[in-house]
C-alpha cells in the first residue's frame, strides 16, 4: 500500500517479518490482506478466527504462519467428543515418584491451530478459550504458564452447517479478529491447479523469524503513535455503533482497545511509526465483524463496511 | 439475538396491556382475544426465531379485521367503533413488529389508547392510573427501541418521567390556547345507557324519591362571599306547570320578558361547577340575574336553561338575588294556565279547596290553612310511600295514604291551590348543600333533589311555599332526614365515630372539585375569561391557532438550536482547514473525497485518475498526514503544508466543482 519511501522504520525485525509475509503469500495465493491481518493479529497479542467453508485454505494458512515464523506448532482437531483434558493436558499418577504429574496437553505450544472449533461441545471450547484469555492453564490447583508468544488460530465452519455448536458472543469476543478467506479468482485458481502441491510447499518452509523477535515486535505495537486526531476517529467509530439503530449492541471498550492495537500492529507491519485512518479501516472489518450484529435479523457480514461508510474521517 | 427481541417485545406488550386494560370491558371479547393471541404468537415467534408473516397475509388480515369491526359495529366511525378498529390494528401491528420503528408505532398506539380512555372517563379517579400508564409506555418505548443493553428499570423510569416533564410546559400552553369551540362539536359523545341523570322535565309520584337515593354529586358551588343561609338554598330546576292528573310536566320555555323581575336586596355571587347531566338545566339559586354561560337563557318562570345539554363538566359564574320579586302582574291567560286542572277527578280535593276558601276567604288565608292542615293532620314523610293506585292520585294521597315524599306534598299542595283558584306551579330543583370544610365549596348531591310549590299573590308576585317543611319532624319515617338536616355527614352515617372517613371523603371531594374547576370545565367561556386576564380580548380561533403555532415553533426551534449548540462538532485545527480547502478544490477534477475516505486513499485515487497532479497531491498529503497523525514537532510543517496547498492548481478548463458527493 505504501511506497518504500514511506517506511521510516526499516530495521532488521521488520524486514524479517516482511520476508515471512512474502513467503506465506507464495503459498496462500492472492490473500495479501488476510496474511497481513493474521500477522497484525499475532503482533497485537490477539487470537485469530478464520471462518469459511472447508477447503479454501484455512489450515494451510495456519501451517504457513507457523512454518514461516518459526514457532512451535500444535494442531487440535475439534470434534464433538473432544474433552477439555484433550486440550489442556491431564494429571497422571506416576508410580516411580508416588505422585501426580501434569502431562501438558497440545495447548502448550506457541501457535495453536484449533481446527473446526465450533464442532466441539461448549465445554471443550471453553477450555481453549479460557487458556486464550488467561494465557495460562490451571490444573489440580497448579498454574502452568503458556509459552510466549501464544497465538491461537481457530477455524470454524459457518454457523449454519450441520453439526456445529456456534460460539456464544462472549467467546467470540476473545478473538481479536475474524477473517474470511473466500474463493480465489480465475487466474489464481489456475495457478493453484497448475502449481505444486501445497503440502510439499509447506514442508519446504524456512523459518524467517523466531519467538524472541516476535515478542520484541509485540512489545513495540502499543508504542506505535496514535495521534489525537486518530483517536477521535476511532472513538467516532465506536460511538456510532452504540448510538445508531443499525446495530443491535454497540462495541465494548475492549473492542475499542482491540481495534487500536490491531491498527497499530498493521501500521507496524507496514513499517510506519504512526497509525493513519487507513490502518484503522484496514483492520476494522476483521475486528468488528464478529462483534457487531445489525439490528433486526441475524448476522450482517458487511457490518464493518457499513460502519466505515457511515463515519466520516475527522 | 432472540432473547433481546423477546425482552423488547415484553416491554412493549406490557405498556400496551396497561393502555388497553381500561378499554377491555367495553370491547367485544374477540378483539381482546385477538390482541392476546397476537402477543402470544409474536413472543413465541421471537423466541423460536420464526419470521413475521408476509405482506400478502398481513394485508388479508388487515382487511379481515376491518370487515369484522364493520360487521360488529355497523360503522367504523365514532368512539366505540374507532377504539375497536384501533385495537384490531394494534393486534396486527404486534404481529409484524421487529424493527425499532415498529416499536415506536406500538408506543404511539398505546399512548393513543390512553387518550381514548379520557374520552370515556375524565374523572380524577382514573387520572393517576392514566398518568402512570403514560410513564410506563414511555419507559417501554425507551427499552424496546433502544440500541444496546436495556437500561435499569430505575433509570428508564427516571428518564421517562424527565422526558414527559419536559413536554409538560408545551402541553400546558396547548391546553390553555387550543381553540375551544362552543357547542356539540366538542361535546363528548354520550356513552352507553341513558345519558342523563338528575332532574327531568316531568314529575310523577316516585320519580324524585328514586333520585334521592343517589349520593352522586350534582354540582358544586364556590361562593364569592358568604353563602346564603341553609333555608335559602333553593337551587331552581325545571318548573312544571301542566298536570294531567298524575304527571306534572314542563311548559313551553318562553324567554323572560324584561322588567318582569325586580331585584331588591343584596346579591349572592358564586360559581357553579356542574357535573355532566345530559340535561339543559343550570340549577341557579333563586333568582339569577347574570351568568357567564353564553348559551343559557332565563325562561319566563325564572330558571336558567342552556341551549345544549350539559354533557361535560361546566363552570358558570352567576349572581342571584334571593329577595327578588317576580312577575307582579299576571296576565289573564297566564292566570288561566296556572289554575288549570283536568276537568274531572280529585273531587274530594276540590271539595277541600272550596271549604278552605269558604273558611279563610283570602288567598293568603287559604295557603296558611292548607299548610296548617299538613301540620295538624297525621301526614307522614317517607321515602317509600305506598303506591298510589287510583286515578285520583291527589285524593288518595291527601285523604287515605297520607304518606309521601316531597313530590307528593308539592304536587298535592299545588293541585289544592289551583282547585281554590290560586295560580300555582310545581318547582323542582335541589335544596340544601353541604360545605366541604377543606375546599370551602358547597357540594350539592342528587340526594338533595327536591320539589316545592309556588303560588302567585297579587302584590307580592310568586311566593315559594315548601309544604314538605310543614310536616312535623317527629313524623319522619325511616329515620331519613335528608330534606331537613343541614349536617349531611350525620345523615350518611359518618358523624363523630367516622371522622377520618369523613375527612378523607372531603379531601377527595376538594381535589375532585379543583380538577373539575381548573381542568375539565375549561371551555370556551373560561378560556375567554382567562385570556382576557392575560390581555387577550376576544381572541378568535384563528388568532389562537396562530399564537399556538408561534409558541410551538419558537420553543421547538430554540430547543433544536440548543441541541445543535450542545452537540456542535469540535473546532477544526489549522491543518484540517487547509486540507478541507484543498479537497474542495480537488473535487473539481471529478474525484470527490468521500467523508469516510482516509487522506492517503484519496490521494491515491486522485493520482490514479489525474497522473499530472500525483506528485503535488502526494507531497501535500504526506505533509498533512504527518502533521495530523505522526508524533511530529516539526514547526515548519504547517508552513510547508500551506505552500504545498497553494501549489496544487487546477487549470481553468476543469468543470465547476459539483457540490454533491457522488
Amino acid at each position: 500500500m505504501h511506497a518504500a519511501a514511506d517506511r521510516p522504520l526499516a530495521d532488521a525485525d521488520l524486514e524479517r517479518i516482511g520476508k515471512a509475509a512474502a513467503q506465506i503469500n507464495s503459498i496462500i495465493l492472492g490473500k495479501r490482506d488476510q496474511v497481513q491481518l493474521s500477522l497484525s493479529c499475532l503482533l497485537a497479542r490477539g487470537h485469530l478466527l478464520i471462518e469459511d467453508i472447508p477447503g479454501v485454505g484455512k489450515t494451510t494458512l495456519a501451517h504457513a504462519l507457523a512454518g514461516s515464523l518459526g514457532l512451535s506448532y500444535q494442531r487440535i482437531q475439534f470434534t464433538s467428543d473432544l474433552l477439555p483434558a484433550d486440550v489442556v493436558g491431564v494429571s497422571v499418577f506416576e508410580r516411580d515418584t508416588n505422585s501426580f504429574r501434569f502431562h501438558r496437553g497440545p495447548v502448550f505450544a506457541q501457535l495453536i491451530l484449533a481446527d473446526e472449533v465450533n464442532r466441539a461441545t461448549p465445554k471443550a471450547q471453553s477450555a481453549l478459550l479460557e487458556a486464550m484469555e488467561e494465557r495460562q492453564v490451571t490444573a489440580d490447583g497448579e498454574t502452568h504458564a503458556l509459552p510466549e508468544p501464544f497465538f491461537v488460530v481457530a477455524t470454524q465452519n459457518p454457523d449454519n452447517q450441520i453439526g456445529t455448536f456456534p460460539l456464544p458472543e462472549s467467546q467470540l469476543d476473545r478473538f481479536l479478529m475474524r477473517i474470511h478467506l473466500g474463493y480465489p479468482d480465475q487466474e489464481l485458481e489456475r495457478r493453484l491447479l497448475q502449481g505444486e502441491d501445497r503440502r510439499t510447499l509447506l514442508a519446504a518452509l524456512e523459518p524467517m523469524s523466531d519467538a524472541d523477535m516476535l515478542v520484541r515486535l509485540q512489545d513495540r505495537v502499543p508504542q506505535v503513535h496514535a495521534s489525537g486526531a486518530l483517536l477521535d476517529y476511532l472513538q467516532a467509530l465506536v460511538t456510532f455503533t452504540r448510538e445508531h439503530a443499525e446495530f443491535d449492541t454497540g462495541l465494548s471498550p475492549r473492542a475499542g482497545i482491540g481495534l487500536l492495537r490491531a491498527a497499530q500492529a498493521w501500521a507496524l507491519v507496514d513499517g510506519r511509526e504512526a497509525v493513519e485512518p487507513e490502518d484503522v479501516q484496514a483492520v476494522l472489518p476483521a475486528v468488528v465483524g464478529h462483534r457487531l450484529r445489525a439490528a433486526g435479523t441475524g448476522h450482517r457480514d458487511d457490518a464493518g463496511a457499513l460502519l466505515l461508510e457511515a463515519v466520516p474521517v475527522p | 439475538m432472540p432473547e433481546r427481541m423477546v425482552q423488547r417485545l415484553l416491554w412493549s406488550l406490557a405498556g400496551i396491556g396497561l393502555a388497553l386494560a381500561p378499554h377491555v370491558p367495553r370491547l367485544p371479547l374477540w378483539i381482546t382475544g385477538l390482541v392476546v393471541l397476537a402477543a402470544v404468537w409474536r413472543l413465541t415467534a421471537a423466541s423460536r426465531g420464526w419470521p413475521v408473516p408476509g405482506g400478502v397475509l398481513r394485508g388479508v388480515m388487515a382487511a379481515a379485521g376491518f370487515a369484522a369491526v364493520l360487521a360488529s359495529y355497523r360503522t367504523v366511525n365514532g368512539l366505540e367503533a374507532g377504539t375497536a378498529l384501533l385495537t384490531v390494528t394494534l393486534s396486527l401491528k404486534i404481529l409484524e413488529t421487529s424493527q425499532r420503528r415498529d416499536f415506536q408505532v406500538l408506543a404511539f398506539i398505546a399512548w393513543f389508547l390512553v387518550i381514548a380512555e379520557l374520552l370515556y372517563d375524565q374523572t380524577l379517579l382514573s387520572l393517576p392510573y392514566l398518568v402512570l400508564a403514560t410513564i410506563f409506555i414511555t419507559m417501554s418505548l425507551l427499552q424496546s427501541a433502544r440500541i444496546g443493553p436495556p437500561l435499569t428499570r430505575r433509570r428508564a423510569g427516571g428518564l421517562a418521567v424527565r422526558l414527559l416533564a419536559l413536554a409538560v410546559p408545551l402541553a400546558a400552553v396547548m391546553f390553555i390556547l387550543f381553540p375551544r369551540v362552543p357547542g356539540p362539536f366538542w361535546a363528548l359523545p354520550q356513552v352507553g345507557g341513558s345519558g342523563s341523570t338528575g332532574l327531568s322535565d316531568n314529575m310523577s309520584p316516585g320519580s324524585i324519591s328514586k333520585l334521592v337515593r343517589s349520593e352522586a354529586v350534582a354540582f358544586r358551588v364556590s361562593f364569592f362571599g358568604e353563602p346564603p343561609p341553609p333555608a335559602a338554598r333553593y337551587w331552581r330546576g325545571p318548573v312544571l306547570d301542566r298536570f294531567d292528573g298524575r304527571t306534572w310536566s314542563e311548559g313551553i320555555r318562553y324567554p323572560l320578558s324584561s322588567g318582569a323581575v325586580r331585584y331588591p336586596g343584596s346579591a349572592v355571587v358564586y360559581r357553579l361547577l356542574l357535573e355532566p347531566s345530559g340535561q339543559p338545566w343550570l340549577p341557579a339559586l333563586e333568582v339569577a340575574r347574570t351568568w357567564t354561560a353564553d348559551n343559557a337563557f332565563m325562561t319566563h318562570d325564572f330558571r336558567l336553561v342552556a341551549r345544549q345539554n350539559v354533557d361535560q363538566v361546566t363552570a358558570v359564574d352567576l349572581t342571584s338575588y334571593p329577595d327578588a320579586i317576580g312577575e307582579l302582574e299576571l296576565s289573564e291567560w297566564r292566570r288561566v294556565l296556572y289554575t288549570d286542572l283536568p276537568d274531572e277527578g280529585n273531587t274530594r280535593t276540590r271539595a277541600l279547596a272550596a271549604s278552605l276558601r269558604e273558611t279563610y276567604g283570602t288567598d293568603e288565608g287559604v295557603v296558611d290553612g292548607a299548610l296548617a292542615r299538613f301540620t295538624r293532620e297525621p301526614f307522614w314523610y317517607t321515602l317509600e310511600p305506598p303506591v298510589l293506585t287510583s286515578s285520583d292520585t291527589t285524593d288518595e294521597f291527601l285523604f287515605e295514604t297520607r304518606r309521601g315524599f316531597c313530590e307528593h306534598y308539592a304536587s298535592a299542595f299545588t293541585v289544592l291551590m289551583r282547585s281554590a283558584g290560586i295560580p300555582a306551579r310545581v318547582v323542582t330543583g335541589y335544596h340544601g348543600g353541604e360545605i366541604n370544610p377543606l375546599s370551602d365549596r358547597m357540594i350539592v348531591r342528587q340526594s338533595d333533589a327536591h320539589a316545592w310549590a309556588e303560588v302567585w299573590m297579587p302584590g307580592s308576585g310568586w311566593q315559594r311555599i315548601d309544604p314538605t317543611g310543614a310536616i312535623a319532624p317527629q313524623r319522619i319515617l325511616d329515620g331519613l332526614d335528608l330534606d331537613f338536616a343541614d349536617d349531611r355527614s350525620a345523615s350518611r352515617g359518618f358523624g363523630g365515630s367516622f371522622v377520618l372517613a369523613y375527612r378523607l371523603e372531603m379531601a377527595w371531594d376538594a381535589m375532585d372539585s379543583v380538577w373539575n374547576e381548573w381542568v375539565l370545565s375549561y371551555g370556551p367561556e373560561r378560556q375567554r375569561e382567562f385570556l382576557s386576564r392575560l390581555g387577550l380580548d376576544h381572541p378568535d380561533w384563528r388568532n389562537l391557532v396562530l399564537i399556538l403555532t408561534l409558541i410551538v415553533t419558537i420553543s421547538m426551534s430554540a430547543f433544536t438550536l440548543w441541541l445543535a449548540w450542545h452537540y456542535r462538532p469540535a473546532a477544526l485545527d489549522e491543518a484540517s482547514r487547509v486540507y478541507r480547502r484543498v479537497c474542495r478544490r480537488l473535487a473539481a477534477t471529478g474525484v470527490v473525497r468521500q467523508p469516510w475516505e482516509g487522506p492517503t486513499t484519496y490521494a491515491e485515487r486522485v493520482a490514479a485518475s489525474h497522473p499530472e497532479l500525483a506528485p503535488l497531491v502526494s507531497d501535500f498529503t504526506r505533509t498533512y498526514v504527518s502533521l495530523r497523525y505522526r508524533d511530529s514537532s516539526d514547526a515548519g510543517a504547517l508552513t510547508r503544508l500551506r505552500r504545498q496547498a497553494r501549489a496544487i492548481r487546477l487549470p481553468w478548463r476543469w468543470p465547476r466543482p459539483s457540490l454533491r458527493p457522488r
